[in-house]
């Protein structure tokens, strides 16, 4: 099921980024709430991602104890931001941030699978710490500012929250596994 | 002429008297059995009102430790959507005037807020018996998890309780997020 939305979303994303291409779209526009809702779509479904595959791959409980508390409250803030993008009657858009984040999470998701064990873990976790970071600055930088309505923008807010305690928590778990 | 009518009246009379008997027999008869039917009734429906009045009354002295003549008084907080809180609430309105009495003992319901990613407040003290309700104000699942208790995942929005029955103090976390860590103290 999310394989082939994921699919989907690609060709789909392929096909509007030949478009844009041709276009050479003004360089980093503010995203509108449209966008700004599919960004947050799109972070999330790839941290989740990202936590499915740590749940198949590793064999150390804590880092399995983490990604299946990506799994949680990243589907957790994807079901939130999809019940709200229908109440209040937006249909999310790709923009460039949000394909760089797909992209990007597709390149990273590939290099997870070719890796085992200790080595795995390690990775996984760096990623998680600097996935985190980056998602948190598109929070605090693009998103929170350039929100318009205010349902969105008090979603936002209140995911920010989350990322700086999964991002602290990795960060533990980073400490730890360097032992 | 004169016989016939004679024994006519006669006959009125005989006549009348046997209905008159009869009747009397009749009622005391449906006096006897009516009196079986209105006392058995009576005396199973006080056996379920009383059998009602010991279920409350044994419910709410486990649930709220016992203590009988207390009128649970849910001090300063909103009393849950449940069945026995009428019974509750009733005790509760009826003795408002000494509410300042029955207040230093009653056992109380106290509110521990997980938002943002932290329990709010950090360390709560109670008293032995007072029970603390954790409610998730977040979007993310939490837990209330110690050694001695475990609320299991509580969903966005929904809330949890625990009584604690004994003095002590129990720190806490979220099992979820390994940052979350708190404290209730019950005196």
């Amino acid at each position: 099921m999310l394989k082939s939305i994921a699919l989907v979303v690609t060709t789909a994303v392929l096909a509007v980024f030949t478009t844009a291409h041709a276009q050479t779209s003004g360089a980093a526009a503010p995203p509108n709430d449209a966008q700004i809702a599919q960004i947050v779509l799109t972070a999330d479904t790839v941290d989740v991602d990202y936590g499915k595959l740590a749940v198949k791959k590793t064999k150390n409980a804590e880092v399995k104890a983490f990604a299946e508390t990506m799994i949680r409250d990243h589907t957790a803030v994807n079901d939130k931001a999809a019940a709200l993008a229908k109440k209040i009657s937006l249909t999310p858009e790709a923009s460039d941030t949000s394909k760089s984040l797909e992209s990007n999470g597709h390149k990273e998701l590939a290099t997870l699978k070719a890796m085992h064990g200790a080595e795995f873990d390690k990775a996984y976790v760096d990623n998680e710490v600097s996935y985190h970071e980056a998602v948190i600055g598109v929070l605090d930088k693009t998103l929170i500012p350039n929100a318009k309505n205010a349902d969105l923008k008090a979603l936002l807010e209140s995911g920010k929250p989350i990322f700086v305690s999964h991002l602290e928590h990795a960060k533990e778990l980073q400490k730890s596994l360097n032992k | 002429m004169s016989q016939p009518t004679l024994q006519r009246n006669r006959q009125g009379v005989d006549y009348g008297e046997e209905q008159n008997v009869q009747k009397l027999q009749a009622a005391s008869r449906r006096e006897r059995r009516d009196g079986g039917i209105t006392i058995k009734p009576f005396s199973l429906w006080m056996l379920v009102i009383w059998g009602l009045v010991f279920f409350f009354a044994g419910f709410f002295s486990v649930r709220h430790g016992a203590d009988f003549t207390a009128t649970n008084l849910d001090r300063g907080s909103p009393p849950p959507a449940q069945s026995t809180q009428a019974v509750q609430t009733g005790t509760a309105s009826a003795s408002a005037v000494d509410s300042t009495v029955a207040d230093a003992n009653a056992p109380v319901v106290a509110h521990v807020a997980m938002k943002n990613m932290k329990f709010s407040p950090a360390t709560i003290e109670i008293k032995k018996g007072d029970t603390v309700e954790w409610t998730n104000d977040d979007i993310t699942p939490h837990t209330a998890t110690s050694a001695t208790f475990d609320s299991g995942s509580i969903a966005s929005d929904a809330s949890w309780r625990h009584t604690f029955t004994e003095a002590g103090s129990f720190p806490y976390k979220c099992t979820f997020h390994p940052d979350m860590k708190a404290e209730v103290i019950a005196k």
